[in-house]
């Protein structure tokens, strides 16, 4: 998949992947006949539910599990709910997740809403739009945005999908921009870009920060303090300093949104087959990957891995049913054959992370303390805090330690901690 | 198919853990990484990695060792070629030499991963690779006279009370090869001490001659003219035609294996750097003083630099990563420090003639002091990241 030569004498530079010339059409999924949706609530059975087992829903429906819940999906299809059951996430979160039976003789038209550009109404519906515009940070009174930034570089490596979606569709590019300039009242509003795809750039009253193409330059940390002059604190989001990032698939979905006064379900995605080579397809939220597999003809066996947004900073999902969420960019299936080792050797100090690190973090330090669960300590003094997860330790550790994997469980135990007192 | 990869498939069986030598497990892996790739399997992210792994960081360390070695084989025959008498040639010379310095490393290597196995059975992890480097290091700090069965003694120690009982490669507080050489030096002070030069023994009886640092002018004529009577000139002393430790005799070959290391960026160049810099300012101060003539302390910083181990000790065990500091300004201070440390104790203490050895594991015990502050320091300034 990447590779680097071995004698290579210099700390590895790894480059995105860039969109190519020509991009091709993606190639469209069918809509499947169980869709599956996540809430990111669990479910209560002492609550009175307001959805269940067998209940009709409309294609655009807002889904709600209690009165006062503010978690909602918004069913992509008409049919009925053919399960509601609990889910658990990455770190063992508790969510729910909603199986739709597809009835395709019902009407395929979407309920027609009646769109208003105000950021209330924004949150309140259009949370669930593909590319997940973050419209519940920019309605939260507490939160002063100054700055948006549309991030039409990928951030993640072998994928393409921004890239594609920001080049494809500049006309929606635009009027999404104005849109949410509207709703919001954030004058400045940039587009991060690979500089390949200067000529693409959408002229109006776009700001257009050109990435360079060695990974992380497009990380939020990395785009603000190259090219906003603002270096984001440790332990601080750039929501808290003022700057919010949104996807420009989820800009120029709310432009179509708009447009056809109804709901939009199709989500882009990259998917890396176990060759390597790519597949650009459309297909509806909610699609289990398995369709998307059997459609494309891609065998996953035992063992082998699906791994959502992208090799250096996504998760491992342990179901092939996993179904495309409003963003998830990236898929990428690694055969169990070529899936990298992990060891139990101990860190050995040879400060190949130190030097990869942009965070300039001591990683080989942190570590130590990751190990043995002593997080307040490796926050206080060892920059926990300051790492903006990009992977690249992890990529060049000697010792083949999970060490990404040690700072975001490290993160996720300081949060609960926090959260306690 | 390769050969030696359809026996490993042949054996795979036996020492997978339903089969007969499932102990010995741990062997079978380290073996069949040695000549293959690592098989690979991982659970977490991120899903890519760098192909760089422990076993090959070390084998670039065997790889810097090698001019080292060669030329201390080569040297090691011509010595005792010139103890008893005759001039002997290249090839010769490199023979006889290989004839004596081979069954050390053999017994090095044998026994002490008899100990690494015997852990690695016990505590069920693969056999770490840390040790075919200390392995072959332990046996190049020590002279060529050395009784076999003080090296197997050394490496057992080095290797159980240096490592094993810390938890292993990347958890002990010493570097291993050089806690053996200590104990050798301290347990058998005659075999060790550098006085006695018998390599080829059974060729030539009772050959003494001291090492460079050994020598003391008497009577008011300066160390370099008494050097160089003994053989220790200058140019002798760089490229290495002079008796002592198999591997720390040439100043030229311990350069190429540090400026190796420093190029592939496996040994830090602060280290090597801050110790060479460490080394030169505390000579040319004792240089300066005043009523020393005839004494080391009056060598001045070239000879300090060439004579005795202490490129051999900074490029290859005071690079060693584990048990240096892990701050890039703790490794200058720790660098900077052995170069420095190694002059006073050459200088005031003659009792240890080399002070480069314990230089170093004096300063491997204060690495982890040296992080401390560092970060210390950091957090106090609060130095802001990305």
């Amino acid at each position: 998949m990447i590779k680097r030569s071995f004698f290579a004498l210099s700390r590895p530079r790894l480059t995105y992947d860039l969109l190519e010339p020509d991009p091709l059409e993606p190639q469209t999924i069918p809509v499947p006949d169980l869709i599956t949706l996540f809430l990111t609530e669990s479910i209560d059975s002492k609550r009175p539910a307001l959805i269940k087992k067998g209940d009709p829903v409309e294609k655009g429906q807002k889904l709600v599990l209690y009165e006062d819940s503010t978690a909602y999906a918004v069913s992509p299809v008409a049919g009925t709910i053919k399960m509601i059951d609990s889910y658990s996430d990455d770190f063992g979160a508790i969510a729910t997740c909603i199986i739709i039976a597809h009835d395709p003789v019902r009407t395929s038209q979407a309920q027609s809403m009646e769109m208003s550009e105000d950021i209330s109404f924004a949150a309140a519906h259009l949370l669930k739009l593909p590319g997940a515009p973050p419209f519940d940070i920019l309605a939260d009174e507490n939160v002063n945005i100054t700055t948006i930034v549309i991030t039409g570089a990928d951030t993640d490596l072998l994928t393409t999908t921004s890239q594609y979606v920001t080049t494809s569709h500049i006309r929606d590019l635009e009027q999404g921009a104005k849109i949410l300039k509207q709703i919001t009242n954030v004058s400045r509003i940039c587009i991060t870009l690979p500089e390949s795809l200067n000529g693409n750039a959408p002229t109006a009253s776009l700001q257009v920060l050109q990435t360079g193409t060695v990974y992380p330059d497009t990380l939020p940390a990395m785009i603000m303090k190259d090219h906003l002059d603002q270096i984001l604190p440790a332990g601080k989001t750039p929501e808290e300093m003022g700057v919010c990032f949104i996807r420009a698939e989820a800009v120029v979905s709310l432009a179509r949104a708009f447009a056809a006064k109804a709901y939009i379900f199709e989500k882009h995605v990259t998917l890396v087959d176990k060759n390597a080579s790519r597949h650009r397809i459309k297909a509806v939220i909610g699609t289990p990957l398995s369709n998307i597999f059997s459609q494309l003809d891609i065998q996953v066996n035992d063992q082998d891995r699906i791994i959502i947004g992208g090799p250096m900073r996504g998760y491992a999902t342990f179901t092939v049913h996993h179904p495309v969420t409003p963003d998830m960019d990236t898929v990428v299936v690694q055969d169990q054959r070529i899936i990298p080792k992990i060891s139990d050797t101990p860190c050995v100090n040879c400060g190949k992370c130190v030097q990869i690190c942009p965070a300039d973090i001591q990683v080989n330090l942190l570590v130590r303390f990751l190990e043995t669960n002593q997080y307040e300590e490796a926050t206080d003094k060892y920059d926990l805090d300051a790492c903006i997860e990009c992977g690249l330790c992890t990529y060049v550790c000697t010792s083949q330690i999970a060490l990404g994997q040690y700072i975001r469980l490290g993160k996720h135990e300081l949060r609960k901690l926090r959260a306690d007192v | 198919m390769n050969p030696i990869k359809k026996i490993f498939e042949l054996l795979e069986y036996d020492f997978s853990d339903a089969g007969k030598f499932a102990k010995l497990g741990p062997l079978f892996d380290a073996t069949k990484t040695f000549f293959f790739l690592p098989s690979p399997k991982n659970k977490m992210g991120p899903f890519i990695r760098d192909h760089l792994d422990l076993k090959r960081y070390m084998s670039f360390v065997i790889i810097s060792l090698l001019p080292v070695l060669f030329f201390g084989m080569y040297n090691t025959g011509y010595q005792s070629g010139l103890a008893r008498g005759e001039t002997l040639e290249f090839w010769a010379s490199f023979l006889s030499g290989a004839w004596v310095v081979m069954p050390i490393i053999i017994v090095s290597y044998g026994v002490g991963f008899f100990w690494e196995i015997l852990f690695a059975a016990i505590r069920r992890h693969p056999i770490s690779e840390g040790f075919l480097v200390t392995g072959l290091l332990f046996p190049l700090t020590l002279p060529p006279t050395i009784p076999l069965w003080q090296v197997a003694l050394g490496i057992s120690f080095g290797v159980v009370i240096g490592k094993e009982i810390f938890g292993g490669t990347g958890r002990n507080i010493l570097n291993p090869a050089l806690t053996a050489r200590a104990f050798v030096f301290f347990s058998y002070p005659v075999t060790m001490s550098g006085n006695v030069w018998v390599a080829g023994a059974d060729a030539v009886d009772g050959i003494t001659g001291a090492t460079a640092l050994a020598v003391n002018a008497e009577g008011g004529t300066s160390l370099f003219s008494t050097l160089s009577d003994q053989g220790f000139s200058l140019s002798n002393l760089f490229f290495g035609f002079v008796p002592g430790s198999i591997g720390e005799t040439s100043a030229l070959c311990c350069l190429i294996g540090a400026v190796f290391l420093m190029v592939t960026r496996i040994g830090n160049y602060r280290i090597i750097l801050g110790g060479i810099a460490g080394l030169i300012i505390t000579a040319i101060l004792f240089y300066f003083l005043p009523g020393t003539k005839g004494t080391w302390a009056d060598a001045g910083p070239l000879y300090h630099l060439c004579a005795g181990g202490f490129l051999f000790g900074i490029s290859f065990m005071a690079t060693d990563p584990v048990s240096a500091p892990g701050t890039n300004p703790g490794r200058w201070i720790f660098g900077f420090l052995i170069g420095f440390l190694t002059v006073i104790l050459r200088v005031a203490n003659p009792a240890f003639a080399e002070g480069v050895m314990l230089a170093i594991l004096f300063m491997n015990v204060f690495a982890p002091l040296l992080d401390h502050l560092v970060m210390k320091h950091r957090i106090s300034k609060r130095i802001p990241n990305v």
